[in-house]
């Protein structure tokens, strides 16, 4: 990543909109950037990390919040929001980042919250949100951005850090392999062996597949086996009809040639059942004719016992009538008398007066007129009527006048027909000579036996083409199933592929390992080269790098300095952020805030001389008024592409930069 | 001034792949017999383009799924 411009719109101590142009050449690599303490240096390096990741730290570590970067000035001005865009290029990639940010305040009008949005532009195209990070962290990872947007006075203590057990320990090494490429080189590690497990997990599967397979082979036998003898049952049964219809056509056309002679016999056979029938009824009622010509002789009786029961009836009606009569009279007869002799009423008691005396006696002898009226006997007598009626009564036999008529009748009537039906019969007898009635009786038989033989292989075809059709469909869905997994198959394909992954895994666990160490060499190699350059002392001394990465000073007899001045301390950071730099897998620009802070002149000469040959781009963010001694500036300066310096505003919450 | 470096490559990654490359020889009579036919320089250089190819946040599935094409491409193309 080499950067081309950075834009600050009232970011931190910046007032409005403040740019710096990165642009250099290969000539002139370097950027100066020069300020006051407290103006705005670190403040422009947080503006580059907090552009980049969204996040601005201070020194001691702690992520300053984003409500607190709005310039004090804009705020107090109303202005709620800032803004920081940096233009870079990677690999000939234009790239223009974007990052701003609204203030809210709480009721007090204090700044208490913020959001933020980021917009990124490849090559003017317009990159989605949600791959923002991830565009970023490919051109410079946030992990080993420490080594090459480089915070001297935090990095200067690097050595003790690395060897620190602790998280930020971890990171810093972190950074370190993964400037080297070592990552990458794990991840195509954790691949191979990814690939190893996937492959087994697919051997595995394509062998429970082997058995599935093998199941269904045997699932599909059966049902071939299933639909072969259904269809030789359904063939054996087409043939078989075949031959039965062709049997009854022949049948059939037999039948139509005699269709005339069988139609007659058929009306034969019924005419001779009607004439046995008409003889059967004739007979019948031939005989019922007799019985009820016989019973006729006995007619003049019944007429005299009919005559007889009539007034036999009508006696006893009358009897039975004068009885009630009788019976009534005498009641009233009975109570009158009571009445006349006690003088008084019978019904309510009171005196009966002369008058009704009088009329009492009348009634009373008009009562027993009437009863020996009715007394008197009535010939002929009931009695007499009764035995009358009784002796008639065996000769009382039913009128058979009607029955007679109506049996003669329809024995003329069958009588009739009989001799137009043996008419018929004749003439269909004479028709039918020399005609074999048995050969057609026989062929209409073979005809119905046909007829059900064709019903029933009808029937067994209808269920042998279900059994076809449920066997094809099962087929069908076995063959399907089976060719899923032949697909799923290529078990020894994946054999190879196992194989192979599992051995470029142990390959790669040789390389990572040798890689390390070549890595290490190849740091301490490039970190010393530096270093010899850096230093000032004439006393001969080495860096050698440790497991962590850590160097350390040795004499020529390979004895540790352990103990160290704070310039040296930065000269060798600054030693192993170049050395980083050539051995890095992704060459970037350098941002070194504050390299010289605790350098002596001697140092700060070497480093001057020395950086700008380390990196395309340099930027140094050095404090105004730093010593550069005249033997290397004028080198030095002809190297720098451009110069800035950092200065205060109106007050000192307004900074500006401007180039010099 | 002179690099004391003893690999001629500037970057890393391909410095890896200088090592892999001797890794596999000397490892060869440790493979499985196809291993032995079918990882060669030319799979090496494959895989390290793949490590150059893959940035630092590139999805592992898609490491994997790059690393696992080179090796089915030499199954098939050698089967």
């Amino acid at each position: 990543m080499y950067l081309e411009k950075l834009t600050m719109v009232d970011f931190m101590p910046y007032t409005g909109t403040q740019e710096v142009d990165f642009t250099c050449d290969p000539d002139h690599p370097v950027i100066l950037i020069k300020g006051e303490n407290n103006r705005g240096k670190s403040s422009l390096f947080a503006a580059l990390r907090w552009c980049l990741y969204g996040k601005a730290i201070k020194r001691s570590g702690r992520v300053i919040p984003d409500f607190e970067l709005l310039n004090d000035n804009a705020f107090s001005e109303h202005r709620d929001s800032f803004e920081v865009r940096l233009e870079f290029t990677n690999n000939d990639d234009a790239y223009i980042l974007t990052r701003s940010c609204t203030v809210k305040k709480d009721a007090k009008g204090n700044r208490n919250s913020s959001s933020s949005k980021v917009y990124l532009f490849v090559n003017n195209n317009a990159v989605p949100n949600d791959d923002i990070s991830r565009y970023v962290n490919s051109v410079l990872n946030e992990s080993i951005s420490m080594f090459f947007l480089a915070d001297m006075e935090v990095l200067e203590g690097y050595e003790a850090l690395v060897e620190d057990d602790d998280e930020a320990s971890y990171q810093v090494k972190a950074a370190i392999e993964g400037i080297l490429g070592t990552p990458t080189l794990l991840a195509i590690r954790q691949s191979l062996s990814d690939i190893t497990n996937d492959t087994l997990k697919e051997i595995q599967s394509a062998r429970k597949v082997n058995k599935d397979q093998d199941q269904l082979t045997s699932d599909l036998k059966i049902q071939e086996d299933k639909r072969e003898k259904a269809k030789e049952s359904y063939d054996s049964a087409i043939t078989e009809l075949k031959s039965q219809k062709f049997q009854l056509t022949e049948l059939s056309n037999k039948l139509e040639k005699i269709t005339e002679s069988q139609q007659l016999i058929i009306r034969e056979k019924q005419l001779l059942a009607d004439v046995a029938r008409d003889h059967s009824q004739i007979d019948k009622s031939r005989k019922e004719l007799q019985i009820a010509v016989r019973e006729s002789w006995w007619a003049p009786v019944s007429k005299q016992v009919e005559e007889k029961q009539i007034q036999t009836q009508a006696a006893l009606q009358l009897a039975a009538s004068r009885e009630t009569e009788m019976s009534s009279l005498n009641y009233r007869l009975a109570s009158l008398s009571k009445s006349l002799e006690s003088n008084t009423c019978s019904q309510c008691g009171s005196i009966l007066p002369n008058d009704n005396i009088k009329s009492t006696k009348t009634e009373i002898s008009e009562i027993e007129n009437r009863i020996k009226q009715l007394s008197e006997p009535v010939s002929p007598t009931l009695e007499f009527l009764l035995a009358e009626n009784q002796r008639l009564g065996f000769f009382a036999l039913p009128r058979k006048a009607d029955s007679i008529s109506t049996l003669e009748k329809q024995i003329r009537l069958l009588l009739n027909e009989m001799p137009g039906r043996n008419q018929e019969i004749k003439e269909i007898g004479q028709k039918l000579l020399g005609i074999d009635r048995n050969e057609i009786k026989q062929l209409e038989e073979d005809r119905q036996i046909l007829n059900r033989k064709i019903g029933v292989l009808s029937q067994i075809m209808k269920t042998e083409n279900q059994k076809i059709q449920d066997a094809e469909k099962e087929i069908a869905s076995l063959t399907r199933k089976f060719s899923n997994l032949n697909s799923n198959l290529g078990q020894s394909d994946l054999n190879m592929e196992m194989a192979i992954a599992a051995d470029l895994a142990t390959v790669m666990e040789e390389t990572i390992k040798v890689f390390r160490e070549a890595m290490k060499k190849r740091v301490e190699s490039n970190a010393n080269e530096i270093f010899q350059n850096l230093r000032s002392e004439n006393v001969v001394k080495n860096l050698v790098i440790n497991e962590n990465y850590g160097l350390r000073q040795v004499d020529n007899k390979g004895n540790i300095f352990d103990h160290k001045g704070a310039g040296v301390a930065q000269v060798i950071a600054i030693s192993l952020i170049l050395a980083l730099a050539r051995s890095a897998a992704l060459p970037s620009a350098l941002v070194l805030d504050t390299p010289f802070a605790r350098l002596d002149e001697t140092h700060r000469d070497n480093i001057l001389s020395f950086i700008p040959t380390e990196s395309k781009q340099v930027v140094l963010l050095i404090q105004s008024g730093e010593k550069i001694s005249s033997k290397v500036q004028e080198k030095f300066m002809q190297k720098v592409a451009k110069e800035y310096l950092i200065s205060m505003g109106s007050n000192e919450h307004e900074s500006f930069i401007r180039r010099t | 001034m002179v690099r004391k470096i003893d690999i001629n490559l500037d970057n890393p990654i391909m410095q890896a792949g200088s090592i892999a490359k001797r890794a596999v020889e000397d490892k060869r009579k440790e493979f499985s017999e196809v291993s032995k036919v079918k990882i060669d320089g030319e799979m090496i250089d494959n895989l390290m383009a793949v490590a150059m190819q893959s940035s630092f946040d590139s999805s592992p599935l898609v490491i994997k799924q790059k690393i696992r094409n080179i090796i089915k491409q030499k199954v098939k193309k050698q089967s």
